[in-house]
């Protein structure tokens, strides 16, 4: 158990949820605009995630600077909350890859040249 | 306003953990079933003529079940399906033996072709024609999207690159997220 201040200071037990907030935002981004480009498949859902997680996130840390002692609970629940958010984003950038791919396997290539001579595919 | 004392701020906090963890696992479990689902979907391609083309689709009309939709070009050209005395044919037969059977077809060309001719006022038959600029991606797709065959080509060609999407062993939402867009251009143009 940390007090809120020390912890969020001296980088102890409750410092690697801090990151891991640092991390999850980073791969929401990430996850966020990768399929963005592609077809759009999942952006809802992955922003969806992203402004869960940051609610969430700002409950437990409300939590926290309310008590006098960090509880094991709330710094187990970030840490639980956070392996969902990477499996979700994880999950949600896999089925944007598998839909971009199934649908560009299934357009077969173009034989049409453009100006230039190259062949548009 | 009464605060929750720790404790029992702490067992709502469990509670919604676990709530929140079995919801997120359980959309993340079927996300996940969806894409390797996606990957199951078997596609071959190539090259072919009109005889591969008529091969093609005679092929895919005795696999079908409960429907086929053309999008094509529908002209007369020399070697067309559209001018085949045989598809007509076969059509026809399909349609006697299965009357579950439709076909809705939507083409590019205004040519009045046997096809046309034969099947306007066929039962379960559907002829529309497409509006706007011809598009270079043709397909034949039969139940839903379990099977399609998917071509590219300019007006005429005579080699066309094709795909055969094979998504028989996939679930209807897995069919539509691979040839979603397909039907998405299909309904656009429909009359």
């Amino acid at each position: 158990m940390l007090e809120p201040a020390a912890a969020a200071s001296s980088g102890d037990s409750f410092a690697p949820a801090q990151l891991y907030v640092l991390l999850g935002i980073t791969i929401a981004t990430l996850g966020w605009l990768w399929p963005k480009q592609n077809d759009g498949a999942g952006v809802s859902t992955v922003r969806l995630m992203v402004c869960g997680v940051l609610v969430l996130g700002e409950i437990l840390h409300l939590i926290a600077n309310n008590a006098t002692e960090i509880p094991e609970t709330v710094n187990v629940t970030a840490h639980v909350f956070l392996l969902l958010f990477y499996a979700g984003v994880t999950v949600e950038m896999l089925f944007s890859y598998s839909a971009q791919q199934s649908k560009m396997d299934a357009l077969p290539a173009s034989d049409e040249a453009d100006p230039r001579g190259n062949r548009v595919d | 306003m009464r605060v929750a004392p720790m404790k029992e701020a702490e067992t709502m906090l469990a509670i919604a953990t676990i709530v929140v963890s079995v919801v997120v696992l359980g959309y993340a479990s079927l996300r996940f079933y969806r894409a390797v689902e996606l990957l199951k979907i078997r596609t071959t391609g190539g090259v072919n003529d009109h005889e591969k083309a008529r091969a093609a689709f005679r092929d895919l009309l005795d696999e079908a079940d409960s429907g086929m939709i053309l999008y094509d070009d529908g002209d007369s050209m020399e070697g067309s399906i559209y001018e085949d005395r045989a598809v007509v044919d076969a059509i026809r037969r399909k349609l006697a033996e299965n009357p579950r059977f439709t076909l809705e077809c939507m083409f590019s060309s205004p040519d009045e072709t046997l096809f046309r001719k034969e099947l306007r006022n066929a039962p379960r038959v559907t002829i529309m024609a497409r509006k706007g600029a011809r598009s270079s991606v043709h397909y034949k797709i039969i139940d839903g999207g379990r099977k399609a065959y998917v071509s590219r080509h300019a007006l005429g060609q005579e080699r066309r690159r094709f795909k055969i999407v094979d998504a028989t062993e996939v679930s209807q939402s897995a069919r539509d997220v691979a040839l979603g867009d397909l039907f998405t251009d299909f309904r656009e143009h429909h009359a």
